[in-house]
């Protein structure tokens, strides 16, 4: 029993030791607060070809948390120390990136290995399921923008546009004067409508809201690294599409009930199609009178509803128009 | 660059550097204080995980420093020593 006891203690009697000598108590700090720098693999190199590798993942995710959040990094060096199992490490990394970029969809450890996850939510406006999929954004176009379906989408061949990427460009014309004055209304619903009619046309300058998945990969830019800016940068684009995706949603709504925007854009629509068929630059647009909100928030970030929808308006394209 | 600083002059700036202060060697140190004989564990448990992760940043930091310092010593150009003698090693 006393021998136990001292092999017991002799961990803590070496650790004691070890503290008073300068070399091996940096030696001991380095392995306790960054084992990784003393890896004898290349933990930042992507496991491709061992994707199912549990022991690879883990070990590339702790460098991932090493660049981006050293707050993750030491309780995921804990967690191991202490044991944890392959599914712990996922729930507790994933956990830990979403505290930090609430906004980054990442939902596995298996999704780390192609670079920060995205979402994207572009739409294919001439790609048959569109209608199919967006019958409200579709007759959003098809009403307000006269852009029609060849035919309907089931007579349709696999190559056949559905919508022909003529009339969206002809349409895309009108929209951004209406866009441009939509936004300075500075209040809502028009900055969700603004926020519609960008997404409609894919002319929101946000990549995850004008591509689609296969656009991006095909547009052949590489995956976006595990770095503290890049996470930073695309957790406010996530965040960006999706104050821009709810207020598209918002705004279909707003066109199906409230009869004087309805009307109002048909007029300015219809205006603008005038003013580009005498090429006339100038065209003034008129809207209903809405209140202003109260109270304002100074950021789009984390906020929610209209607000979120009019800040991003206010921060992001006012100031750029 | 050498002028006048000698290899004596050199080891005494150099033995007279002190220690880096580290964060992470500090809670050793505070640790190893509070006697903790049967703990049983090389590294500190229960010291709050934003202290670890403050000590983890300036260690890797640091150690990003010291790699940067050993580069560049490794790539210094030899210094032509022109007026030394070395009779002794005569041929």
């Amino acid at each position: 029993m006393s021998a136990l006891d001292d092999l017991q203690a002799t961990t803590a009697l070496l650790t004691q030791a070890m503290a008073h000598d300068a070399v091996l108590s940096l030696a001991l700090a380095a392995t306790w607060l960054d084992p990784l720098h003393f890896s004898e693999r290349d933990y930042a190199d992507a496991p491709y070809g061992h994707e199912e590798d549990p022991q690879a993942l883990m070990l590339f995710a702790t460098g991932m948390a090493r660049e981006c959040s050293r707050m993750l990094y030491v309780d995921l060096l804990e967690g191991l120390r202490q044991g944890w199992t392959f599914s712990e490490f996922d729930t507790a990394f994933c956990e830990g990136i979403k505290r930090e970029y609430p906004y980054i969809p990442l939902d596995s450890i298996y999704d780390v290995i192609y670079g920060v996850p995205l979402e994207f939510y572009g739409l294919e406006q001439t790609e048959p399921d569109f209608l199919v999929n967006h019958p409200d954004f579709a007759a959003v176009l098809g009403g307000y923008f006269s852009v029609q379906p060849v035919r309907k989408a089931h007579y349709l061949d696999d190559d056949e546009e559905a919508i022909s990427s003529e009339d969206m460009e002809a349409a895309c014309k009108i929209a951004r004067p209406i866009i441009d004055s939509l936004i300075k209304q500075d209040r809502q619903p028009y900055a969700d409508l603004a926020l519609l009619l960008m997404y409609l046309f894919s002319i929101s300058h946000n990549t995850l809201v004008d591509y689609t998945t296969d656009e991006y990969w095909d547009g052949g830019w590489e995956p976006l690294e595990w770095e503290m800016d890049k996470l930073e940068i695309a957790d406010e684009a996530c965040d960006q599409a999706r104050i821009v995706i709810e207020g598209a949603y918002r705004a279909v709504e707003v066109l199906q009930t409230e009869q004087d925007i309805h009307a109002a854009l048909v007029a300015n629509i219809r205006a603008v199609q005038t003013a580009l068929e005498r090429k006339d630059s100038h065209v003034t647009l008129a809207w209903p009178h809405r209140g202003r909100p109260r109270r304002t928030a100074k950021s789009y970030r984390r906020a929610a509803g209209p607000d979120a929808g009019l800040l991003l308006i206010r921060l992001c394209y006012a100031e750029e128009n | 660059m050498f002028n006048g600083t000698t290899h004596g002059d050199l080891l005494k700036i150099l033995a007279a550097v002190e220690p880096v202060d580290l964060k992470g060697l500090a809670l050793l140190r505070k640790r190893s204080r509070q006697r903790q004989p049967r703990s049983g564990g090389w590294f500190p448990a229960d010291v709050d995980s934003r202290k670890v992760a403050e000590a983890a940043s300036e260690m890797i930091d640091y150690m990003h420093i010291c790699r940067r310092s050993m580069d560049r010593l490794a790539v210094l150009q030899p210094v032509s020593v022109i007026k030394a003698s070395f009779e002794e090693f005569s041929i």
